[in-house]
């Protein structure tokens, strides 16, 4: 990188290019940028106030006719400020890896922002480097030290190029050039010249006022100059290389400086160039060795992707995660309400708490069958931790197997299914009153081709009523007449289940000891038989009639024949076991309230409380009334 | 910025139960395979970003069963789908046999979706039981493109996922397009409507 800078003390290019050339050639091979920055490049008051200059162009056409013969030059960014000016040109090669160019300038002069002083400034990005170019031109006067310092503050500070890097200490490298007009403090004009002729620099560079400030901090923090070899560059007479020769006769003074500050600069030349004798002022050059940050696109590629990845993988890992120990549960062959468990264990595998919850799928309106209960049905396990989940299944139908797939989800991760198997053994309760009428043997020894004509209503019906109902009532009119809170007290478990054994194989051994638990069976029968027992359509009908006896009489004719001979078999029964409600304590109301529930059941067995009193009621008109021509029309 | 992609696409693997699937997905997603068979019951997924034609593109792939009890469950994933790939075994006849079943469930459960048709277990010529004349030959009538893969030896697989990604990039950038001209379509009538009425007065 080719730095230079001049004050050209309001004068034109030379005619002749050719000194220009040379100091703009200073090296063999062809510079990547050059950065030329001037000041005073025009004192007239047009400049000054309107801010238009043609010496602009002409300093331009100028500088583009003098770069090195061996490379093109293109424009990066050009800014003036009245008199101060900074170009940025770069090989052509390397143009199209130029971005994000911006200009700036800061006026510091009279008012504290006029042109005539102040700072200008170029930012663009070299490859993946960010570079800033800036030319100042700070106040005069050999005391006007403060002056100047505050005139390099504000520029340092107020320069903003409006995007990012916006502020000059932002860039990766920063070169600062310019008349910095510090000047030579305690020495006189007499003493400075004659160390000059001495060649004797240091000690003049001691009294440098800009090294002074730069030491004290008060600019310039953490920029590097290279070592000043070159006699002062300011002030001369015009022409000639000789020192101010007028009345003034100014100590002559290192104006005319280029700083540098970023990582990989290297400074290969610093100096002046004292052919170029136009101005007062002689123009001074650097040459830097710069190192520039290229994207490696197929590193920066495979590293973008790699990242990507481990992102990816890193969400991956944290999506919930769970085992389940079984997923296909198989329960052992299932009996009419008798339930069973299985336990399945959820383990969380994962990195995160799980959520996990049962949802429905497809269309069902439920997340589980109505015969499975699942507890708990949603939960959190915390990461290492375990879940035990219950399933329990109570058969209350008359269904040949029970299989459901139940959906585990795990929230904002997988689903998991669980499919939930058992066979069902068959059993007298769930059975419709005309299969069990046209069983010819208990309902486990039937075949099952009998079974099917049973169901499907072929066979013969071989009872008037079911043969395990008139065995529970049977049981009851020989042990139970006079027993007290017959339908009140629950039985044992226990002993249920042995009553349905019993009538399901047809064990003709006494089918129970416990009163208690053959009517609780009697209820349980008359409950799940496959259809409520008053055919569910008539309902309505038997709750608007319950007031009259005869009407409820014409209604039971409505019935299927078979329904009708329970109805009316159970009401018998009833009525016989009120004859002795002294002993056991009945009465017609407290029975036609548990039978008026049975056996006019709805199929999802609430009744609202207004119809249960008129089932009641109607229930209550068969066990107050004579049933004796009822039976007589059923025995023709 | 809350969101570190372009686009989101919901990818789904069906076919048959051993096709290789969940293999397929675990090749893209974690780049490993895994030599023992695990049968995928329920619905799972990955996720993968790709850095697609200068867009980022966020994949959510979900791997079903693929038993066919659980058909009628797995059917209720489609919804939401913008890419759908099929799977057979190029050494199971029946797989392959069964792509016709598959295709057809794309139909009943999706509206508009990208699919491709893809033979995996490429990696065993003398196992191989579907030939590719006949598969692409099956492909080209169904108006899809064929890929045949090896998760095992990771052979396709990029390919075959990124194919599907532009696939469904494609499409929705042509159906902004089509909005696009509809929007406009919109407006002119709303004009000639307006301009009716003062003719009218």
């Amino acid at each position: 990188i080719f730095v230079g800078t001049w004050n050209v003390n309001g004068k034109a290019p030379p005619t002749d290019v050719e000194n220009l050339k040379r100091w703009l050639n200073c090296s063999d091979e062809p510079p990547d940028i050059y950065a030329i920055g001037f000041q005073e490049l025009d004192l007239s008051k047009e400049a000054f106030i309107f801010n238009e200059t043609v010496r602009e162009a002409e300093w331009q056409k100028a500088l583009e006719w003098s770069t090195h013969p061996k490379a093109k030059y293109r424009l990066v960014g050009i800014v003036r400020l009245v008199g101060i000016q900074l170009a940025v040109m770069i090989n052509y090669t390397h143009f199209e890896h130029v971005s994000n160019v911006a200009v700036d300038y800061v006026g510091t002069g009279i008012l504290g922002k006029m042109g005539n002083k102040g700072g200008v400034a170029v930012s663009f990005q070299l490859h993946n480097t960010t570079l800033c170019f800036v030319n100042c031109h700070l106040a005069a006067h050999v005391e006007e030290v403060e002056r100047r310092n505050q005139d390099y503050n504000d520029i340092n500070t107020k320069i903003n190029f409006k995007r990012h890097p916006q502020a000059i200490k932002d860039h990766d490298q920063i070169y600062w050039l310019g008349d910095m007009n510090y000047r030579i403090r305690r020495l006189d004009t007499h003493e400075v010249k004659k160390h000059i002729a001495m060649g004797d620099l240091n000690t003049i560079l001691c009294h440098d006022q800009l090294n002074q400030e730069k030491e004290r901090g008060k600019i310039l923090a953490g920029f590097e100059e290279g070592d000043i070899n070159f006699q002062p560059t300011y002030k001369y007479d015009v022409n000639s290389d000789r020192y101010d020769s007028s009345e003034k006769a100014r100590a002559p003074a290192w104006t005319d400086r280029i700083f540098f500050k970023g990582k990989g600069i290297y400074q290969q030349l610093y100096r002046s160039f004292m052919e170029l004798k136009i101005s007062d002022h002689k123009p001074v050059n650097a040459l830097f060795r710069s190192e520039i940050g290229i994207v490696n696109r197929e590193k920066y590629r495979r590293i973008h992707e790699d990242l990507l990845k481990s992102m990816d993988k890193l969400e991956n890992e944290f999506l919930p995660q769970v085992t389940i120990d079984s997923t296909d549960v198989v329960f052992d062959t299932v009996k009419f309400r008798e339930p069973q468990a299985k336990d399945i264990i959820v383990a969380n595998t994962g990195m995160v708490p799980v959520d996990f919850k049962f949802i429905q799928k497809n269309d069902e309106k439920s997340y589980c069958k109505e015969w499975l209960r699942i507890t708990p049905f949603c939960g959190r396990i915390n990461p290492g931790e375990k879940s035990d989940i219950r399933l329990e299944i109570n058969l209350e139908q008359a269904l040949q197997s029970l299989d459901d797939i139940l959906v585990l989800h795990l929230e904002g991760g997988k689903d998991l299914f669980i499919t939930v198997s058992a066979k069902c053994q068959r059993s007298c309760f769930t059975m419709s009153v005309s299969t069990l009428c046209r069983c010819p043997v208990p309902i486990l020894n039937l075949t099952p081709e009998q079974l099917k004509h049973a169901e499907n209503g072929q066979s013969q019906v071989l009872y008037s009523v079911p043969r395990e109902l008139w065995l529970l009532i049977d049981f009851l009119y020989r042990k139970a007449l006079k027993t007290r809170d017959l339908f009140e007290s629950s039985a044992l478990h226990e002993e249920m289940k042995k009553i349905r054994e019993c009538l399901d194989s047809g064990t003709l051994d006494q089918i129970s000891d416990s009163p208690y638990a053959v009517a609780e069976s009697l209820l349980i029968f008359l409950s799940f038989t496959k259809d409520p027992v008053v055919p569910y359509h008539l309902h309505k009908r038997c709750i608007e009639a319950c007031e009259s006896f005869a009407q409820c009489k014409e209604i039971l004719e409505q019935f299927h024949k078979l329904e009708r001979n329970v109805f009316l078999y159970v009401c018998m029964f009833l009525q016989d076991l009120l004859k002795y409600s002294v002993d056991n304590g009945l009465d017609c109301h407290g029975l036609s309230i548990i039978f008026g529930d049975i056996l006019m059941r709805t199929p999802m067995r609430n009744t609202p409380k207004p119809h249960c009193r008129k089932k009641t009621r109607f229930i209550e008109q068969f066990l107050t009334n004579d049933l004796s021509d009822l039976i007589q029309v059923n025995k023709q | 910025m809350a969101r570190d992609y372009d686009h989101l696409f919901k990818l789904l693997i069906i076919g048959d139960s051993g096709v290789g699937k969940s293999s397929l997905l675990l090749r893209f997603a974690d780049n490993t395979f895994s030599g023992s068979y695990i049968t995928t019951i329920g619905v799972d997924f990955k996720i993968r970003t790709v850095n697609l034609d200068g867009k980022r593109v966020k994949l959510q792939i979900w791997d079903t069963a693929g038993q066919e009890r659980f058909r009628t469950i797995t059917s209720t994933y489609y919804r939401g789908t913008h890419g759908v790939i099929v799977v057979y075994d190029v050494t199971n006849g029946e797989s392959f046999a069964n792509v016709k079943r598959w295709l057809h469930e794309i139909d009943q459960n999706c509206d508009v979706v990208n699919r491709v048709l893809v033979g995996n277990k490429n990696d065993e010529p003398e196992r191989k039981v579907v030939l590719t004349e006949d598969a692409s030959r099956f492909a080209e009538t169904m108006g899809i493109q064929l890929f045949e893969t090896s998760a095992k030896d990771n052979i396709n697989v990029e390919e075959m996922f990124l194919s599907v990604t532009r696939l469904v990039l494609r499409s929705k950038q042509e159906m902004k397009e089509r909005q696009q001209v509809t929007n406009t379509d919109t407006v002119n009538l709303r004009k000639s409507n307006k301009q009716t009425r003062k003719k009218c007065c």
